[in-house]
């Protein structure tokens, strides 16, 4: 359970989150929806600590998160795993590399030999069997992501938050990471934050969608009462991304 | 060859440290770091263009050098001196400074004392014997003079003026004493001519007395005469003795014979020296104890005592006739023994040829021969022994090469035993300490000190 | 009125360095904070020393050689005009360890590592990947800037007395046989005049510049904002400050160390 209580945030003159609220429950599939640059990067960012807020609390499974020490909230973060919008992945390691790496930083497993078999079980899942000597530049962005995913969940986290999974990236490799979003919901039973401006993707994958609008969460409703809301920025979203 | 991260960087940080460790030493060859000296300190009026650092001479050779200069009471140098240990002053020693060379570099010459008990030690203040040629203090001794000669020509002026003065009172009384003598010579003219007489008389009969005895005094001298001539013809034990040839050959013979011993005891050279090697193929050390003795220069006897914990085996053949049933059979067990750790000496004679060594003896307790050549630091040996070769064993050859990394200190490496059938070439790598005369000495000075690498 | 703009220019630029300067504070702050945690990380620790310190070794080499000979040439044609050509040698070796082996070294590495570590550490962040070291709980000042810094620390000593060796090595060359100067007196003046404290106080400075400029390039690709014209911007201003710090820390620590370490009076 994450709860976002009266959250806000400026950069600068901008004042970009003006007081969002909004609870995310366990084992469930959010999509927080929004145009570009309305903010909700910056919200996914305060989720997982990388972002102080000027006022509000982000509260996860009962602890303030930004209450805990530095080091306290790095340990806290072993939790939560992250998908980057271009992936992130370390330009400077192999893809088997970079999936081993949160293990060989965190697990308790020494063994190389076992190291090498979790990686192979993490590429199988994300469907990118026997990857793992391939360069991150040598493998297209839909691949990157499903690296960077297999990266993300490579320690077993409770939250796993996405940032545009879907942006840049054709149809059909959209499907496929969607597809990806409710397998690992299922396989793994986590509680997933999707961060996306893509209607059709988020109506696929979502137990709850939210919308962002400047700065505050005007809506938040399973994706049948969410189609149907009355919130006339809602409507001209869906209108414009032409579901409704 | 790939070389892991871990072992590029330990590479690189050894050799670093080697030529830092190298530089250090050399550096600080002359100042006080390295330890060893004790400190004494004298005050200078002017210790003007004098450093840290500079040195410290005694009859032109340097003993120690300058630590600090430093100011006392607002008025005078105090100059603080690290004198080497070795160096033993008397109390009443002295300290001068002074200037040489282009750039006037100002050092400090000492000037041993002769008298007192004991000997300065650490804290002590040496007395300043500079004399300082400074003009102010010229012309004040200058100003000082003339004002005494004023005193003394104005006190002249007041004795010689007027009649009563007390030079023309002496020259008075000086006329009337000289009147007063004429007076008493003119009145004792007889008793002086009496005297003169008797002087006359005396000489005289001394004459005489000299005369009657010339004949004894001819006598004494021709029998002085006669002795000595005898002597240079040979007669009588003396003569005999000094005048044969072959006395004087032999006598001269025995002097030769003892200055050169005398000499090749001046000249006998003694080295002593450890090292040891470390063999990467048997993975064990052998370690060298080596005396060196050089009674002339070009010559040399060597002796090592040496630890070899794999040397070729000893074969031991034991033939035994078995009779069994009549039958007599001849059963030979040959024996091949290894003896790990075994003491093993040589003892060699050298005599070198420009910078080549031959040499040949008992090598590692075996017969061998063997060549040197040593330029500089660097040395080369090659040698080679135990030319046995019943058990099918080729001779043991040995290549060693070594860099002096100071005066003491060597790092060597090299091969051993290339041609045994038995196992591979033997590369080995070591270090070791080597110490002659001179270094003896002064080891056995600096042992109880602190410091091998001080003056 | 009419100063109103320009205080308000030279307020926003003071207000902007001293945040600058509080802001790489802090970072310093956490790189001290972050080495003593662990995993001490020991493998990425020897990464970078390899590549500051084992990967530097050539272009010092070459630096410091002609360094030395040039130093060499120049002042062996002043002193020969007051027959003092003996001094060529004590002057390149008291130069060499005292000033210009510390400061070039530190140059040198600027140029090649830390410029580098700015455009690294710069792509990183403006990728994400930074950021991605965070949420997997690794923090990327323990991962990232700790061992950098350290390394440059500990190697640049290293590499400041290879420094000295060689330059020594190129004077030597120049000397002897272009200059025809007697090696006797070259050498032995050279050691005479060369000090012990002269090479260690030389070694301290050099290891301080290293925490510096390891530390300006890291903070610097930390702040590299906007794709690759922030990480080249980022870069220039790492090699820039680092520079310039070398020359002014330079100043402080010479007087700091000449009052401290090395003997008085000369």
């Amino acid at each position: 359970m994450i709860e976002i209580i009266n959250l806000h945030k400026s950069f600068g003159s901008q004042h970009v989150l003006r007081g969002v609220n909004l609870n995310i429950p366990d084992g469930k599939v959010t999509v927080i929806l929004g145009p570009s640059g309305c903010g909700k990067t910056v919200l996914m960012r305060h989720i997982i600590g990388l972002v102080k807020p000027d006022s509000g609390r982000i509260v996860v499974d009962g602890v303030d998160i930004n209450r805990l020490s530095k080091h306290e909230l790095n340990d806290f973060r072993k939790r939560f795993g992250m998908l980057f919008q271009h992936a992130a992945l370390f330009d400077s390691m192999t893809v088997g590399e970079n999936v081993a790496f949160p293990l060989i930083e965190h697990s308790h497993e020494k063994d190389p030999k076992k190291i090498a078999a979790t990686v192979a079980e993490m590429l199988q899942l994300v469907e990118l069997p026997n990857a793992e000597h391939k360069h991150p530049d040598e493998i297209s962005g839909g691949m990157r992501k499903r690296v960077g995913l297999a990266r993300a969940i490579a320690l077993k986290p409770q939250i796993l938050l996405y940032d545009e999974p879907t942006t840049g990236l054709d149809p059909i490799m959209t499907l496929t990471i969607d597809n990806l979003i409710q397998s690992m919901q299922h396989a793994l039973g986590v509680t997933s934050v999707v961060i996306s401006h893509d209607i059709a993707s988020a109506f696929r994958v979502a137990d709850q969608i939210a919308m962002l609008h400047e700065g505050k969460i005007v809506e938040c409703a399973p994706p049948e009462a969410f189609r149907k809301s009355k919130h006339a920025v809602v409507q001209s979203f869906l209108n414009v991304g032409g579901m409704s | 060859m790939k070389y892991s991260t871990e072992a590029k960087v330990g590479f690189f940080a050894f050799l670093i440290i080697v030529i830092l460790f190298w530089a250090t030493v050399r550096v600080s060859d002359r100042s006080a770091v390295s330890g060893g000296g004790y400190d004494v300190s004298f005050n200078v009026d002017s210790a003007s263009g004098l450093k840290t650092k500079a040195p410290v001479e005694l009859a032109g050779v340097a003993v120690g050098v300058v630590k600090g200069v430093e100011l006392v009471d607002s008025t005078r140098a105090k100059v603080f001196l690290r004198i080497n240990d070795h160096v033993q002053l008397r109390p009443d020693t002295q300290v001068k400074l002074r200037t040489r060379g282009y750039l006037g570099e100002t050092f400090v010459e000492i000037i041993p004392g002769t008298q007192g008990e004991g000997l300065i030690k650490e804290g002590d203040t040496l007395s300043d014997a500079t004399r300082s040629g400074d003009i102010n203090q010229l012309v004040g001794k200058f100003t000082e003079i003339a004002d005494d000669i004023k005193v003394v020509t104005a006190n002249l002026r007041t004795m010689s003026s007027g009649e009563d003065a007390p030079i023309n009172r002496i020259i008075m009384n000086l006329d009337r004493f000289t009147e007063e003598i004429k007076n008493v010579t003119v009145r004792n003219t007889d008793n002086i001519d009496r005297i003169a007489e008797n002087v006359a008389d005396l000489s005289d009969q001394l004459k005489h007395i000299v005369a009657d005895n010339r004949q004894n005094v001819d006598e004494s001298m021709d029998q002085i005469n006669s002795i000595t001539k005898k002597i240079d013809h040979g007669q009588g034990t003396i003569g005999k003795l000094l005048n044969d040839d072959e006395t004087v050959n032999k006598l001269n013979d025995s002097l030769d014979g003892l200055s050169d011993t005398l000499g090749g005891y001046k000249s006998l050279e003694t080295e002593i020296g450890f090292h040891t090697e470390y063999l990467t193929n048997s993975k064990d050390f052998k370690n060298y104890v080596s005396l060196g003795v050089r009674p002339v220069p070009d010559k040399a006897i060597l002796i090592d005592l040496s630890t070899d914990p794999d040397p070729n085996p000893t074969h031991t053949v034991r033939t035994t006739d078995i009779t069994a049933g009549g039958a007599t059979t001849t059963v030979t067990a040959d024996t091949a023994t290894t003896n790990r750790d075994a003491f093993r000496f040589s003892v060699q004679l050298a005599k070198d040829f420009y910078d080549f060594t031959i040499r040949g003896g008992l090598i590692e307790s075996k017969g061998g021969v063997g060549v040197d050549y040593k330029k500089g630091p660097i040395g080369v040996k090659f040698s080679a022994f135990d030319f046995s070769s019943r058990y099918g064993q080729k001779p043991h050859l040995k290549v060693l090469g070594d860099i002096n990394m100071t005066r003491n200190l060597f790092v060597l490496g090299g091969a051993d035993d290339m041609l045994n059938p038995n196992q591979k070439t033997d590369y080995f790598f070591g270090a070791g300490f080597r110490f002659v005369d001179d270094d003896l000495k002064k080891l056995a000075r600096f042992s109880n000190t602190a410091s091998v690498f001080g003056k | 009125m009419i100063l109103l703009p320009i205080t308000e220019f030279f307020g926003r630029r003071i207000l902007l360095i001293m945040g600058t300067l509080g802001s790489f504070l802090h970072f310093l702050r956490d790189i001290f904070s972050w080495t003593t945690r662990r995993p001490l990380r020991l493998r990425l620790l020897f990464k970078q020393m390899e590549f500051v310190g084992v990967k530097s070794i050539w272009i010092i080499g070459l630096t410091s050689f002609f360094t030395g000979a040039v130093f060499a040439l120049q002042s062996g044609y002043v002193f020969t005009l007051f027959n003092m050509e003996s001094m060529v040698g004590a002057t390149v070796g008291m130069s060499l360890t005292r000033e210009l082996a510390p400061v070039f070294t530190a140059l040198m590495v600027t140029a090649r590592a830390c410029s580098s570590m700015a455009a690294q550490i710069g792509s990183m962040r403006v990728t994400e990947q930074v950021d991605a070291l965070e949420t997997m709980a690794v923090n990327p000042v323990h991962y990232l800037v700790v061992p950098r810094v350290w390394a440059t620390t500990l190697m640049l000593p290293f590499l400041t007395m290879l420094f000295n060796f060689i330059g020594c090595v190129g004077a030597y060359f120049v000397g002897i046989f272009l200059l025809s100067i007697h090696k006797g007196p070259f050498m032995s003046l050279l050691y005479y005049y060369v000090d012990a404290d002269d090479i260690f106080g030389g070694l301290l400075k050099s290891s301080i510049f290293g925490f510096v400029i390891a530390a300006i390039s890291c903070f610097q690709g930390f702040k590299a904002r906007e794709g690759a014209a922030g990480v080249g911007k980022a870069t220039t201003q790492a090699v820039v400050a680092s520079a310039v710090s070398i020359l002014v820390l330079d100043y402080f620590l010479t007087t700091w160390i000449l009052e401290f370490i090395s003997t008085p009076g000369r």
